[in-house]
C-alpha cells in the first residue's frame, strides 16, 4: 500500500525521527514507497510531494523541524478543499495517508475518515494537549529548553534582586509552565486552568522577599487568564486580533502586563522573558526521539492491521491505537493533583 | 499511631541526577505539613554514625539544577547485618524520628526494607540511571543520563562520518540495557548489543561487511556494560572479519550533569508523594511513576518483579539498526 505522509500545524522537535521511523519501517518490512506531501494540508490539496526514500531520511534523526515543512492551511476553508484532497490522493495513487498534527490538522484526517478515506493520525504539539496519550513528542524538548531559560534568569534575579517574569507557550494548557515551573524552580506558576488575581501573587512574593530571598521568579503561561473579578482587566490576552485559517487567536503578552502591575504595587525591579519560539527549535531529547519512532513504527503497524481512522498515542509504556476522535473529544488540561506539587515550592 | 514529627532523611548508592531536585521537594512538602526533616550525611554510613543535621528550605535553596546529592552518598557494607540495623534504628529513634525516605536504588531499597516497620516506617524513592527498578516506569536520573549519551554519541557520529570509521560505545546499565537500547533508538545506531537479548557478533560483522560493500563505512555500536565490554567486541569484531573500530567507554560522565527537564518535575512529584505517603502512615514500600500517575509499589513486590525491556523495543532497536 503506497503511503502518503504529511505534517500540519505548528512545528515540532521530533518530527524528522518520525518520518525516519515511518520510512525505514515502510522500505525493510513492507516494502511500499513513502510519498512525502509537503507543507501540510497545502500540498495535499496542490498536488506538491516528494518521494521519501532512504537518502531522503539520511541524517535528520537529530533535527528539529520537519523536512517535508508545514502549513497552517484549512481545507474547510478553501472551496472543495476536501473533494480536492481525495481527488489528488487517487491521482497521486495515495492508498493511505498518515496526518501528523495537533487537533486541527488530526480534525481534518477525521472528516476524511469518515469519508471513507484510509487515514491513521499521529499526534503533534509541543503543549501536549490532547487527550488520549499521556505524552506528545515535542513537549520534552520544549519543556527542557523552557527550563534552561529559568536557569539562565535565576542568576540576573539573585545579581539584581528583580522579579523576572517568564513566559512560556502551551496554549490553552499550562502543561510547558507547570513542569518547566517545576524543573526550573519557580517561586509563582500562573496557568489558563487556575485563573489568578495579581494581588495574591504580590502576596506570595512579599512574603518570600520578607523571609527567604529577594528574587522571585514567575512562570506564566500564555493561555493563562487573570480572575474575572480582579481588579486588572481582560480574560485572554491577545497579541492582536487576527485569527489564523483555523479560528485560532494569538495568544502572548500577558508577561508584560503581569510584570509591570508587579512593578507598580510592589515597587520591586521587574522584568520579563518571553521565550516564543526559540521553544519550538533544535535538537529534540532523547525522550522525543523515541517516542517519535516509536509512534512511526505503530503507525505503520495500524496500516498493516487495517486499522484506519486511528491514531497512536502513549498510554503508560504502550505505544496503542485509539480512535481518532477520541484524541479530539477534549484538551487535557493540568489536574489538580499535579498543580499541587507545584504549589507546595510557590513562595 | 500519632502524627509523625520528624523523619530521617538519606541518598544512597551511586549518586544519581534528581536527587537534589527530590531533596529539595522532600523538604518542602514536609515544611508544608509541619514535619522535620533530620537529614544524614553519607547514606547508611552517616546513618551508623549518626552523622546529621535537621534540614530547613535555607539549606536546599540553588540545588534543583545541580547533579549529585548534596547530603552526599555510600554503599555501606556494616547496614548488610542485624547488628548495624540496631544501630541504625536506634540513632533513628534518638533523634526523634518515626519516618525514614530512603533515595537511591534496589541496593539501598533492601538496606531500607530491613528496618521498615520496627518503629521506623519506610518509604523509597528510586533513584538510578539503570532504570532497573520494577515498580516505576522511570527512574530518577535515568532521562538525565540518556540525554548525556546522545549528545555525546551525536557528537562521535559527526567525526565517524567524516572519517568513515565504526565506532563502539559502552555504556552503563548494570543488568539492564535499557540505557543502551533507548540511546540506540534515538540516535540511530547501527546495532545495539544489551544483556537481554542474545548477540551474535559474526552476524553483526557480516551486516557490517555488506553496509561496507555499500558504502556505508562509518558506523555506531551501542554496547550495554551488563552485554560486554566495547574492548572485547572490538577485539572480537577485528578478529572475525578485519573491522577496525575506536572504542569510547562512556563511564560517569552518565551520571554528572544538570538534571534534566523530565527528572526534575518527576523528582518534584516523588518527593512530595513520599513525604504525604509517610505521613498517611505508609510503609515497606516505594513511589513510583505508573502510566502517568505516582503510585506505591511494596518492596516485597519490587523484589520479587524484574523489570523488562519487553519485546516490542527490542524488535524496534532491530528494524532501525539494519
Amino acid at each position: 500500500m503506497r503511503r502518503g505522509l504529511l505534517t500540519g500545524g505548528g512545528d515540532c522537535p521530533g518530527l524528522n525521527a518520525l518520518i525516519r521511523a515511518l520510512v525505514r519501517r515502510a522500505i525493510k518490512d513492507d516494502r511500499c514507497e513513502v510519498i512525502g506531501i509537503l507543507e501540510g494540508w497545502l500540498g495535499m490539496i496542490e498536488g506538491k510531494y516528494i518521494a521519501l526514500d532512504r537518502l531522503k531520511i539520511a541524517g535528520i534523526l537529530h533535527r528539529g523541524g520537519t523536512i517535508l515543512k508545514t502549513s497552517r492551511t484549512n481545507p474547510l476553508k478553501i472551496e472543495n478543499g476536501i473533494e480536492k484532497i481525495i481527488e489528488n490522493m487517487r491521482k497521486a495513487r495515495i492508498d493511505v495517508l498518515v496526518a501528523v498534527g495537533g487537533e486541527d490538522t488530526l480534525g481534518i484526517a477525521k472528516i476524511l475518515a469518515d469519508r471513507g478515506i484510509k487515514v491513521v493520525g499521529v499526534p503533534k504539539t509541543i503543549d501536549n494537549d490532547l487527550s488520549g496519550t499521556d505524552y506528545t513528542f515535542g513537549f520534552d524538548t520544549a519543556v527542557n529548553i523552557a527550563m534552561e531559560a529559568i536557569d539562565r534568569v535565576h542568576t540576573t534575579a539573585e545579581s539584581h534582586n528583580r522579579v523576572l517574569v517568564v513566559e512560556v507557550m502551551g496554549r490553552h494548557s499550562g502543561w510547558i509552565a507547570i513542569e518547566s515551573g517545576i524543573a526550573g524552580g519557580a517561586d509563582v506558576i500562573l496557568i489558563p486552568e487556575k485563573p489568578f488575581d495579581v494581588e495574591s501573587v504580590c502576596r506570595i512574593i512579599r512574603r518570600r522577599h520578607e523571609t527567604v530571598n529577594d528574587f522571585s521568579i514567575v512562570v506564566v503561561a500564555e493561555g493563562a487568564k487573570f480572575m474575572v473579578d480582579s481588579d486588572v482587566d481582560g480574560s485572554f490576552i491577545l497579541q492582536d486580533l487576527e485569527k489564523d485559517d483555523f479560528g485560532h487567536v494569538r495568544l502572548g503578552g500577558i508577561g508584560n502586563i503581569l510584570a509591570r502591575e508587579i512593578e507598580k504595587r510592589m515597587g520591586i525591579e521587574s522584568r520579563v522573558v518571553i521565550l516564543g519560539h526559540i521553544q519550538r527549535g533544535g535538537t529534540p531529547t532523547a525522550f522525543d526521539r523515541v517516542l517519535a519512532t516509536r509512534f512511526g513504527v505503530e503507525a505503520a503497524e495500524l496500516i498493516n492491521r487495517g486499522e484506519f481512522g486511528k491514531m497512536v498515542a502513549l498510554q503508560g509504556n504502550k505505544i496503542v491505537g485509539i480512535p481518532l476522535e477520541e484524541a479530539l473529544a477534549q484538551t487535557k488540561t493540568v489536574s489538580e493533583d499535579f498543580y499541587k506539587v507545584a504549589e507546595v515550592f510557590f513562595g | 499511631m500519632g502524627k509523625m514529627n520528624r523523619i530521617g532523611l538519606l541518598t544512597s548508592g551511586g549518586d544519581s541526577p534528581g536527587m537534589n531536585p527530590t531533596i529539595r521537594a522532600i523538604i518542602h512538602e514536609a515544611e508544608q505539613q509541619s514535619v522535620t526533616i533530620v537529614a544524614f550525611k553519607r547514606g547508611f554510613a552517616g546513618l551508623l554514625d549518626n552523622e546529621c543535621f535537621e534540614m530547613t528550605s535555607k539549606d536546599v535553596s540553588g540545588i534543583i539544577q545541580k547533579g549529585g546529592t548534596v547530603l552526599l552518598t555510600a554503599r555501606c557494607e556494616d547496614f548488610k547485618y542485624e547488628e548495624g540495623q540496631r544501630e541504625g534504628i536506634h540513632n533513628l529513634i534518638r533523634n526523634g524520628c518515626d519516618g525514614l525516605i530512603v533515595v537511591g536504588g534496589d541496593g539501598s531499597f533492601r538496606g531500607a526494607q530491613s528496618i521498615s516497620g520496627r518503629g521506623i516506617d519506610v518509604i523509597g524513592i528510586p533513584a538510578t540511571i539503570d532504570n532497573d527498578i520494577f515498580g516505576t516506569e522511570m527512574a530518577l536520573g535515568t532521562d538525565t543520563a540518556m540525554n548525556s549519551i546522545i549528545d555525546v554519541v551525536d557528537k562521535i557520529k559527526d567525526t565517524a562520518s567524516s572519517h568513515e570509521r565504526t565506532f563502539i560505545i559502552e555504556t552503563m546499565g548494570r543488568g539492564s540495557g535499557y540505557l543502551a537500547l533507548m540511546c540506540g533508538i534515538a540516535t540511530g545506531a547501527e546495532a545495539v548489543l544489551i544483556p537481554e537479548v542474545k548477540y551474535d557478533l559474526e552476524k553483526i560483522a557480516a551486516r557490517l561487511k555488506k553496509r561496507y560493500e555499500q558504502g556505508k563505512i562509518s558506523n555506531i555500536i551501542l554496547v550495554a556494560e551488563g552485554a560486554a565490554t566495547a574492548y572485547h567486541v572490538g577485539r572480537q569484531l577485528s578478529k572475525i572479519a578485519g573491522i577496525v573500530s575506536k572504542i569510547t567507554v562512556l563511564g560517569h560522565l552518565q551520571r554528572g550533569g544538570s538534571p534534566s527537564a523530565f527528572d526534575r518535575v518527576l523528582a518534584a512529584r516523588l518527593g512530595s508523594a513520599a513525604v504525604l505517603k509517610l505521613v498517611e502512615g505508609k510503609s515497606g514500600c516505594m513511589v513510583g511513576l505508573i502510566k502517568g500517575s505516582i503510585e506505591v509499589t511494596s518492596f516485597d513486590t519490587v523484589f520479587s518483579n524484574k523489570k523488562e525491556l519487553g519485546p516490542t523495543l527490542v524488535q524496534l532497536a532491530e528494524v532501525l539498526g539494519k
